[in-house]
């Protein structure tokens, strides 16, 4: 269904109003509620010359609206203030750790979605039956297995017991020093893939693929539940049943009918639990020592590093609802009834 | 009132949510009462610190194993139950708390005062579920009211959306309008007429998200921002079991396990009750043994 | 087979509903012949079994129905008892159906042409896909829709009550089918829209020979295109005849009651009459008769048992016991 340029200026425009948005309750939050905020600024055990620093940095002396415009121009301008644990800009920090943190998320997606969605049709097929219930039960395990808790029995049984995959960490630093692996677009699947180094592509494959299927379990047990339920309601459908008795084919009343019905919702419900994968990511990174933004996020709020956490938080923030337009799009795609 | 015990006699029938209900509970019990039937309340409370039991697996005077510190895991797993509950009803009732109010005005009062108050309730709905709570968390710093605040902070958007869709479906009904006719003042219509009538979906939503409430306190506390050693909260005792995962697995995961129940139990009666509000399904329930 | 054959032959069909509120027994112990070429309607109010009865044929009963007993032959093959690939192969290509609500009866996500080539591709064995569109827009055509390539290229939520119905009519007939069933088909749409339809289906028939199943609950509109009308009532028939016949000596006391609530505007009338009561509980239906209750001429006999069928002339038969010695 052909979608107007003008429905995409609207979502874009409101889009950036969100982030707007965003980035006002991050200030509300940083700059508003804390009493002394300068102490969270500076990191732990200031001294009183880097309270004053921080307090000018600030600019805590001016008014508020003054804060909230030299804030915003600060953020447009990408000073986003200097993680004092790297002695190096936020930014720059972020933007080396994001590619990580999205070719694991990619990854653990694209599992979720491969294995849970044909698990919800079957299930639905097979509505009732024993094999439906047991993949409800699985299902419902799934969805609620703490996802850092998940992590951490993984990594003890494979990694540290039976010592099949390894623990932790991106990539063989030995091996890419051995084979001269040079990162391009910062995906290192992708990248081995483009060098034609099989050595580390297979290196980065073992890292990736215990962090990643734990991360994939929460919305791979959702798109399986969701997908289920909406087949099994979509099949009862009027028109499911029309097109059964005019002739069409019982496979493509299944795979191409039914299936779009119940696609469009479980787009959208992906699209929810993608916020959790996100969080989720964070918490596996932390625990596989992945080196994406959740480490970077875990690292520095162990160590206080207040202006790296809030960086993050917006980054993710804007990410995040780029997704949700992105996730909407895609569902005015499949769905012509969408009012645009 | 009498759909909820029409709703929990359906439940009943089917096993499965059977066992959700019996899960939700025994938390809800386990929770008021932990604090008196600890065998060994210094340990369970942080009180104790005896290195010559520490590291002890599981045995038959230790289920659980013991801590660094030689405190019974047991115990402490025991107490965190009653954390948790708080945990999950001070954030769900405080969310509620501000998610209903700030609903029902919307929803009533229509308008510009609805559009503000629905942009404002969006801009909480464009981070990740837990991103907000961590920045929160991590401003208030750790304490367990702190973590009650920053999860009900970025909670009642929610509660606040799904109450202005009611209300606003009820404020058209005619029995309202008969209700500004007689000069009922706009408080009053609010308070005494929609408000109950609008609460159905919000409730049942929000009794099933205590489990997730659990878990999102868990994970906070894992990352340090949540709720302060030495109480035994299981995220806290998850992350504190992290770092001798490799000689203590007891340490995180019967915890972890105890995390795991409570959530399998919320979601199996959230499916349940979910299934049974269903109107479209319930036409088309078979009778059992055909 | 020659013009008069038997093609549907059902016998002393029963079908339930298992419901969480109890058994519906809709229909219980119905028999109906239908020949090449015919039109046979059915005529009920709602409740009667009339549905039920077309969702049989096409074997697209719910999960909860249940067949009782009894057995349906069309061309001579016993449709109950066919398995899966036999159904598809021969049933689907040889029964098709119409559905009350043309809007609810069609995916919104796929246009009219996206169905109609798919019921193409499973029945007729015709891969080429010009000569498909081909095959769709005369179809489109014959069924009286003005523009055919943009009906074929629509959405549903495109199309009003009236075209959907027609564009419904032309998937049925993708499949070429022998025998159609029409639930109701025109009770949706506005009445000049109706007679549109009716009109057409009228067409189809003598055109193409097609026979038909017409379910309805308008005698009225019975009248326009039936051949022969078959009165049903809470899950029974009670009385059959050629349509002349049904409105020229209507026999059954509910009959007679059906055709004085047709308003007529030649006829003066006081006020529209009804049909004072209500259907019985079909979870516990009467042993009798099912009309007994609402019925002026209800004899004793009426709550024991069911009349069997009196045949007044070969073509005409009522079960009722007031024409069981002679005339009523």
């Amino acid at each position: 269904m052909p979608i107007t340029r003008e429905y995409l200026v609207k979502r874009i425009f409101s889009q950036i109003v969100v982030i707007f948005g965003v980035v006002i309750i991050v200030f509300i939050i940083t700059r508003v509620i804390p009493a002394r905020p300068e102490f969270l600024w500076a990191g732990p055990h200031p001294t009183p010359e880097q309270l004053q620093k921080a307090r000018e940095e600030l600019h805590l002396n001016e008014n508020i609206l003054v804060q909230l415009y030299l804030y915003l121009l600060d953020l447009f301008n990408g000073n986003w203030g200097i993680s004092w644990r790297t002695k190096t800009p936020v930014l720059d920090d972020i933007a080396h750790a994001l590619p990580a943190t999205l070719e694991l998320i990619i990854v653990a997606f694209t599992i979720a979605i491969v294995i849970g969605i044909p698990l919800g049709i079957f299930a639905a097929l097979k509505r009732g039956k024993i094999t439906d219930n047991i993949i409800k039960i699985i299902t419902v395990i799934g969805a609620s297995l703490p996802t850092f808790w998940l992590a951490l029995v993984v990594q003890l049984i494979f990694g540290t017991w039976l010592r099949v995959l390894p623990a932790g960490g991106r990539v063989n630093d030995i091996l890419v020093i051995q084979t001269g692996f040079q990162p391009i677009t910062g995906f290192y699947l992708l990248d081995s893939l483009i060098q034609g180094n099989i050595a580390i592509f297979l290196d980065v494959l073992q890292h990736i693929i215990l962090p990643s299927l734990v991360l994939s379990i929460y919305p791979m047990s959702l798109s399986a539940r969701m997908t289920r339920a909406l087949m099994v309601e979509v099949l009862n459908e009027q028109y499911i049943r029309s097109a059964n008795v005019w002739g069409i084919s019982q496979r493509l009343i299944v795979y191409k009918y039914a299936l779009k019905n119940a696609i469009a919702p479980v787009v959208a419900s992906l699209g929810l639990s993608f916020g959790y994968t996100i969080v989720g990511a964070f918490l596996v990174e932390l625990i596989f020592v992945w080196p994406g933004i959740g480490l970077y996020l875990a690292m520095s709020l162990l160590s206080f590093d207040y202006p790296a956490v809030i960086a993050v938080v917006i980054i993710i923030a804007i990410f995040y609802t780029t997704i949700n337009m992105l996730v909407d799009i895609l569902h005015a795609i499949i769905d012509p009834r969408v009012k645009l | 009132m009498s759909e909820i015990s029409e709703i929990l006699k359906l439940v009943k029938k089917d096993i499965i949510s059977f066992i959700g209900l019996i899960i939700v509970v025994g938390f809800i019990t386990l929770g008021i009462i932990a604090p008196y039937i600890l065998t060994r309340p210094n340990d369970a409370w942080g009180n104790t610190y005896d290195v010559t039991k520490a590291y002890l697996p599981p045995s038959l005077s230790h289920p659980f194993g013991t801590d660094e510190y030689g405190r019974d895991m047991f115990n402490r797993v025991l107490l965190g139950t009653r954390f948790s509950l708080i945990i999950a009803t001070g954030v769900v009732g405080v969310a509620l708390l501000i998610g209903i109010l700030i609903g029902l005005i919307a929803g009533y009062a229509g308008g510009r005062i609805a559009t503000l108050l629905m942009r404002i309730t969006d801009m909480f709905f464009a981070f990740p579920p837990l991103l907000l709570a961590i920045a929160l968390a991590a401003t208030l710093g750790r304490g367990l009211i702190n973590v009650i605040i920053a999860l009900a902070i970025a909670w009642w958007p929610w509660y606040a959306r799904l109450v202005f869709i009611q209300v606003n479906s009820i404020k058209t009904l005619p029995f309202i309008d008969g209700a500004k006719v007689i000069g009922l003042s706009n408080t009053r219509i609010m308070f005494k007429y929609i408000l109950p009538n609008s609460l159905t979906p919000v409730t049942v939503q929000a009794s099933l998200d205590m489990g997730s409430a659990v878990l999102e306190a868990a994970a906070l506390s894992f990352l340090g921002i949540g709720v302060p050693p030495p109480i035994p909260e299981w995220g806290l005792l998850i992350s504190q079991g992290w770092q001798s995962i490799n000689r203590a697995w007891w340490i995180s995961i019967f915890p972890g396990l105890a995390l795991v129940i409570i959530v399998i139990g919320f979601n199996l009666l959230s499916d349940a009750i979910r299934e049974i509000m269903d109107p479209k399904l319930k036409r088309l329930l078979i009778i059992k043994g055909i | 087979m020659n013009k008069h054959d038997i093609l549907l032959k059902i016998k002393n069909l029963s079908i339930y509903y298992y419901t969480s509120e109890g058994i519906i027994k809709a229909i219980r112990n119905v028999d109906l012949e239908l020949r090449k070429g015919e039109v046979v309607c059915i005529v009920g109010e709602s409740g009667s079994g009339k549905s039920t009865l077309g969702l049989a044929i096409v074997r697209a009963l719910p999960v909860n129905a249940k067949i009782m007993s009894g057995s349906i032959i069309f061309e001579g093959k016993d449709i109950l008892n066919l398995k899966e690939d036999e159904l598809q192969t021969y049933i689907r290509k040889s029964i098709s159906m119409v559905f009350q609500d043309p809007a609810a009866s069609l995916n919104p996500l796929f246009t009219i042409g996206e169905h109609m080539k798919d019921v193409i591709k499973n029945t007729l064995d015709i891969i080429d896909e010009k000569e498909i569109y081909e095959i769709c827009e005369n179809i489109l055509k014959r069924v009286g829709l003005p523009d055919p390539q943009r009906v074929f290229r629509s959405y549903p939520h495109e199309l009003s009550g009236g075209m959907l119905q027609r564009a419904c009519i032309a998937i049925a007939l993708t499949s070429r089918p022998k025998l159609l069933i029409a639930d109701e088909p025109t009770t949706m749409l506005d009445v000049t829209i109706q007679a549109q339809i009716l009109k057409l289906l009228k067409e189809l028939k003598r055109e193409v020979g097609l026979s038909m199943l017409f379910i309805t609950h308008n005698l009225g509109i019975a009248s326009e295109i039936a051949d022969r009308i078959v009165i049903m009532y809470a899950g029974k028939i009670l009385e059959e005849g050629l349509v002349e016949e049904i409105f020229k000596n209507p026999l059954h006391p509910y009959t007679i009651k059906l055709l004085e609530t047709i308003p007529r505007i030649t006829k003066k009338m006081p006020r529209i009459k009804e049909i004072p009561g209500m259907l019985p509980d079909l979870r516990n239906p009467p042993h009798g008769c099912p009309f007994v209750e609402r019925c002026e001429f209800a004899k004793p006999e009426c709550s024991i048992s069911m009349p069997k069928f009196i045949e007044i002339t070969p073509t005409h038969k009522v079960a009722c016991y007031n024409y069981y010695n002679g005339n009523a």
